[in-house]
């Protein structure tokens, strides 16, 4: 064997061994346990016993002060129950809609649930829960409407929604391909009343006027799936994970066992 | 030989021609978008004005179909928001690409702009602050971002608002409010804009209606943080007041009180600026206006909202004091999807609102908004 040959035999096996550490390394780094991570807000909520959530108080029925000066609605007894889960008692910090985000950021709240809307735009900033309502728009028809059950059964009737409103813009999206005469009302109860008397055969508002209107008047239910989704969702620090996940659990679970359909029941 | 020679040119223009093509194919044609000649507004209210809000909007031609609109309606205000922390991303390193493109539009548009600055860059700022969060050692690092911004908009933007609400905790940071050490952060822009520009018109940052009182965890009533920035000695490092004016669930013409937040509460605020001695100066207010949510607590309905948004700019025009006012807000980039969409005037799809149409109608000379509908 010459020289040459002997030396490339030697560089090739000190390429294939140094791969071979390499290998082993990673794998050993994978594989070994490190500090286990730790929720500071969780462990904080542990400790102290108190679950602090940000909440706009404005915005019925969701949240509001109620004529006897409590603070009532769908989201306080979800945060409630969230409370009754993890074995704390709910502190609630009562903040202007515009300053929630910043109230997590410095750590002041633990989480916000307030009907929060997603916004995409935020996900590198907070850590969204699952959804818990879908307050999007809805197709809404009389009680005794048996021939319209999607939006694709608008062609040629007579459709109301709130001028301006997401309901509306849906609607004009419908008039691109199909006919329908398009009727705008300066807010939805209005166009639900105009539906109740029959003057006109459905309308597109938001999911929440539909059940109140539903709740308060009859005579109109919602068919067919949700025309646009809106979901509300809850918010915590991305380093919340330990909470982030009990959340979700609890969503999943109180949407399972019918406790969000109740809470519904209650409010709109 | 020859023909060879020809086989070669001809191939090379064929490859040549192919690679145009690519290049052209793997392009994407940009939107023409032409400024067009300048125009003007035609108003009977020349007090008018609209919070527009195109920070987050990044096609040209929505930023001229609002200011277009913005124009139509008949209002020649605007206020427009620019963020510090977009303009200079690293301490000297400025990107006005946005900024200019957003004043060269308006200015087009016949616009007045009043430009808000604030929004602390993660370069001024400890970690795990909001962006509202400054320091007192980073002021003169906010006072050259003023210098720098004034200087290059010289001729085209005139009036600059210094911060946003510094009487509400979550814009000082989520710290307790100070009113004293606002002024400081006054003084610095004053001073530096004044250098860029002498001709130039120094706002305040417009303070939030608020009726808390000293000491509140969230902030400090607007009439008393003005009290304690004259006090400060900040008469001299503003030119104009700039408050907000939100009306809630009350008419514009609802009597002021300092427990109570209305539209006329504005009227408080400039008697604040008589007993200091600075009555000759005017106010503008710089945000405000109502909500017509059909469920949020502090919204009315939406003809009262109509009514009363005539109703405040006639207030304003009658208020010799009072040099626009200015309503939140036009049109957002991407709907709230809460009752904060209910207080635009344009949809984010473009769709005009009634009261939009109204508004227009109102500046346009129209006088029967006075009846109400039957709603």
């Amino acid at each position: 064997m010459d020289d040459g040959r002997r030396q490339r035999r030697w560089t090739l096996a000190l390429v294939v061994g140094l791969a071979v550490l390499s290998c082993a390394a990673g794998v050993w780094v994978v594989l070994t346990p490190g500090e286990p991570a730790t929720d500071e807000t969780w462990e904080l909520i542990q400790e102290e016993g108190v679950l602090r959530i940000a909440m706009d108080a404005s915005y019925p029925p969701f949240e509001f002060i109620d004529e006897e000066g409590s603070l009532v609605g769908y989201d306080v007894d979800l945060a409630h129950e969230l409370g009754r889960r993890f074995g704390v008692d709910v502190e609630f910090v009562i903040i202007s809609f515009d300053g929630l985000y910043d109230a997590l950021r410095v750590k002041r709240v633990d989480l916000i649930l307030s009907a929060l809307p997603f916004d995409l735009r935020l996900t590198e900033d907070v850590a969204y829960s699952h959804s818990y309502f879908n307050a999007g728009q809805v197709l809404v028809v009389r009680e005794e409407e048996a021939d319209i059950s999607s939006v694709e059964n608008l062609q040629g009737r007579r459709v109301g929604v709130e001028w301006g409103s997401m309901g509306d813009v849906e609607a004009r999206e419908l008039l691109r391909r199909m006919e329908f005469e398009l009727y705008q009302y300066p807010a939805p109860q209005e166009a639900l009343a105009v539906l109740a008397e029959g003057e006109i055969d459905a309308a597109i508002t938001d999911a929440v006027s539909a059940y109140q209107f539903s709740r308060q008047h009859g005579g109109i239910k919602i068919t067919g799936s949700p025309v646009t989704d809106e979901p509300y969702v809850m918010a915590t620090l991305p380093s919340s994970f330990a909470l982030q996940v009990r959340v979700n659990e609890a969503i999943l679970d109180l949407s399972a066992n019918g406790f969000l359909d109740q809470l519904r029941l209650v409010w709109f | 030989m020859r023909i060879r020679r020809k086989e070669v040119v001809a191939r090379v223009l064929r490859a040549l021609v192919l690679v145009a093509v690519l290049i052209m194919a793997g392009a994407i044609p940009k939107p023409i978008i032409i400024v067009g000649p300048p125009h003007t507004v035609e108003t009977v209210n020349p007090k008018m004005g609209v919070h527009t809000r195109l920070t987050d909007e990044v096609e040209e031609w929505k930023i001229q179909r609002s200011l277009q609109l913005v124009r139509e309606m008949g209002a020649p205000w605007i206020v427009e928001y620019f963020p510090w922390g977009y303009i200079e991303p690293a301490k000297g390193q400025f990107d006005w690409q946005h900024a200019d493109m957003v004043v060269d539009h308006a200015v087009n548009q016949g616009l007045t702009v009043m430009a808000r600055l604030d929004f602390v860059p993660e370069w001024a700022r400890p970690k795990d602050t909001t962006f509202r969060y400054l320091d007192e050692d980073h002021y003169e690092d906010y006072g050259d971002f003023v210098y720098a911004f004034v200087e290059r908009f010289q001729g085209r933007v005139d009036y600059f608002v210094i911060w946003n609400e510094p009487n509400l905790s979550f814009e000082w940071g989520y710290r307790p409010v100070d009113p004293e050490a606002y002024t400081e952060l006054l003084k610095v822009a004053y001073r530096r804009a004044k250098e860029a520009n002498p001709d130039c018109y120094v706002l305040n940052g417009g303070l939030a209606p608020t009726i808390a009182r000293e000491g509140n965890e969230w902030g400090l009533s607007d009439l008393l943080f003005l009290q304690r920035m004259y006090d400060a000695g900040a008469k001299e490092y503003f030119d104009i007041l700039s408050i907000h004016a939100y009306g809630f669930v009350y008419p514009p013409d609802d009597p002021p009180a300092e427990n109570k937040i209305s539209f006329s509460r504005v009227a408080l605020a400039y008697e604040v600026m008589v007993r200091n001695g600075d009555g000759d100066k005017k106010v503008m207010i710089t945000e405000g206006g109502w909500n017509d949510h059909p469920r949020w607590t502090k919204a009315v309905r939406p003809y009262q909202r109509i009514l009363y948004t005539i109703q405040a700019y006639e207030m304003a025009r009658d208020w010799e004091w009072c040099q626009a006012f200015v309503v939140w807000s036009f049109r957002t980039p991407v709907p709230e999807k809460n009752f904060r969409d209910y207080y635009t005037l344009v949809t984010t799809g473009f769709i005009l609102k009634p009261i939009y149409l109204e508004l227009q109608n109102y500046a346009r000379g129209a006088t029967d908004w006075l009846l109400e509908p039957a709603m």
